[in-house]
């Protein structure tokens, strides 16, 4: 992070990646975040790691890990976004003002059952519109991601999990403004260097890079 | 000197890319400071005509010879590949690339092994050019030109089984640049890449520090810049750089002193 002039991460999964953790692992992977953000507090921000299949529980280490600093929550690849056990998550991201950060893949190759494309998500977009939704990968499919969800204010695609593909910045800020983008990198399984090389390597103002690089983040996450 | 190993002019089909002439592409590269970088044809993918690919993008480079190093596509599964073989090298061009996957067929099948004999010099009758050469011209092996993922639904093109220690066992003087490959391949090749000459470029490589692991794995010397520009943004090949805190005498190596030794100018 220092060497790419990278201020603050949100970290979230644990140390391991497990599609469809239950109730303990889903406990010991959150703890393992909020012991990793307690080795540099001033850098490191956790996001809640939370589970459509878990909601009640989910809830509980929301609440839990919030009181402790965490100011997001993430979703991954258990169940499909639009999956009614994100609701009551979705609930109370809005009562605590929490942005959630959902996977989502188009795969030429083909989707697990359980992962989202864009298009969950926007029909999870839709019944919680007090909640910002941080749309991870952007699609992966980016040309795809990027028109399904432009006309739902609150999905706000990242940069992050996918080749350093030119254009994909440009064509991002075209279609959403420069205020829906947020920069991520995918680390530690991506290079920092391959993701940020898309905000700074884009054809786009110092204005909008700076947006993208964490000001616009800065302003969906609580204190 | 800087020196980019793989970058491609023309079209390519799936999406207007910027900078995919060689005024843009010389405008990145001096942007961040790259001298020479060696290109081929977008084209050279999917024409079945190799050879008119080529002809294109030397045309294309004209006048800027000194800082876009041409490479040859050739299709060895193609009628009358050695035709496009022979042209390409009497016309000058530094080296010569596969991508199997695209057109075809397999690193182990009899039109690969072919190939490199015509090319090793055993067969003249593809490379009457070539008689005063010490060694054969490089070629580089395109294991995934775009993440299969993200492949446009009417080419699903799977990623090429990097079989390499039988063609390093078979030409030893063959000197290989392995592109679009990632850390499973350097670990996987590690042996045969620290035998031969053979040379990985980073434009796929990713995880954090990865270039550092990558030395760790095949050696400094068998590194290289590569960006993948004009498909990929030319800025990333160069943060991983500076990502993995390399010293001058590694920037060095990886930048200049092994391309060089590659194309045998060393």
């Amino acid at each position: 992070m220092d060497r790419l002039g990278i201020d603050q991460a949100c970290i979230c999964l644990g140390d391991r990646l497990v599609v469809q953790p239950d109730a303990d692992e889903l406990q010991r992977q959150n703890e393992w975040a909020a012991s990793t953000v307690a080795l540099a507090p001033d850098r490191l921000i956790g996001f809640v790691y939370a589970s459509p299949n878990h909601p009640r529980l989910s809830q509980e280490l929301i609440r839990a890990y919030r009181a402790r600093g965490f100011r997001g929550i993430k979703l991954w690849v258990c169940q499909l976004a639009d999956h009614a056990g994100n609701d009551p998550i979705c609930e109370l991201a809005a009562e605590l003002g929490l942005p959630v950060l959902q996977h989502t893949w188009f795969k030429a190759t083909g989707n697990m059952s359980t992962e989202s494309e864009p298009k969950h998500l926007v029909a999870l977009a839709r019944r919680h519109p007090a909640v910002n939704f941080i749309m991870a990968h952007a699609g992966g499919d980016w040309e795809r991601g990027l028109r399904l969800v432009k006309d739902q204010p609150n999905i706000i695609p990242d940069t992050c999990g996918n080749d350093p593909e030119a254009g994909f910045t440009e064509l991002a800020v075209k279609l959403l403004g420069a205020r829906r983008l947020l920069f991520g990198s995918d680390a530690t399984g991506r290079s920092l260097a391959s993701q940020v090389a898309k905000v700074t390597g884009a054809d786009i103002s110092e204005a909008d890079k700076r947006l993208i690089l964490g000001e616009n983040l800065l302003g969906l996450m609580p204190s | 000197m800087t020196i980019d190993t793989n970058c491609h002019l023309g079209h390519w089909p799936f999406r207007k890319l910027a900078h995919a002439d060689a005024g843009g592409l010389l405008s990145l590269m001096d942007r961040h400071g790259v001298d020479q970088a060696w290109v081929g044809a977008f084209e050279g993918l999917l024409y079945r005509d190799c050879g008119q690919a080529n002809r294109d993008l030397l045309a294309r480079i004209a006048g800027h010879e000194d800082r876009l190093v041409p490479w040859a596509t050739i299709n060895p599964s193609f009628p009358a590949w050695e035709d496009d073989l022979r042209e390409a090298l009497e016309a000058g061009m530094a080296g010569v690339r596969l991508y199997p996957n695209y057109h075809g067929y397999g690193l182990a099948d009899a039109c690969a092994q072919e190939f490199f004999v015509a090319l090793s010099g055993r067969d003249a009758r593809s490379t009457p050019s070539r008689d005063a050469r010490s060694t054969p011209p490089p070629v580089a092996i395109y294991h995934k030109f775009v993440d299969e993922r993200l492949h446009h639904w009417t080419c699903l093109v799977p990623p090429v089984d990097m079989d390499l220690a039988p063609l390093v066992n078979d030409f030893p003087q063959q000197r290989f640049l392995l592109c679009g490959c990632g850390m499973p391949h350097a670990q996987a090749l590690a042996e045969t890449i620290r035998r031969g000459h053979v040379y990985m470029e980073i434009s796929r490589l990713e995880g954090v520090e990865g270039v550092r692991l990558l030395i760790d794995t095949t050696g400094l010397e068998h590194v290289v810049l590569g960006s993948h520009a004009p498909y990929f943004y030319v800025e990333a090949a160069h943060l991983k750089l500076m990502e993995s805190g390399l010293s001058n005498a590694e920037r060095a190596h990886i930048l200049q002193e092994n391309p060089a030794r590659l194309l045998d100018r060393a």
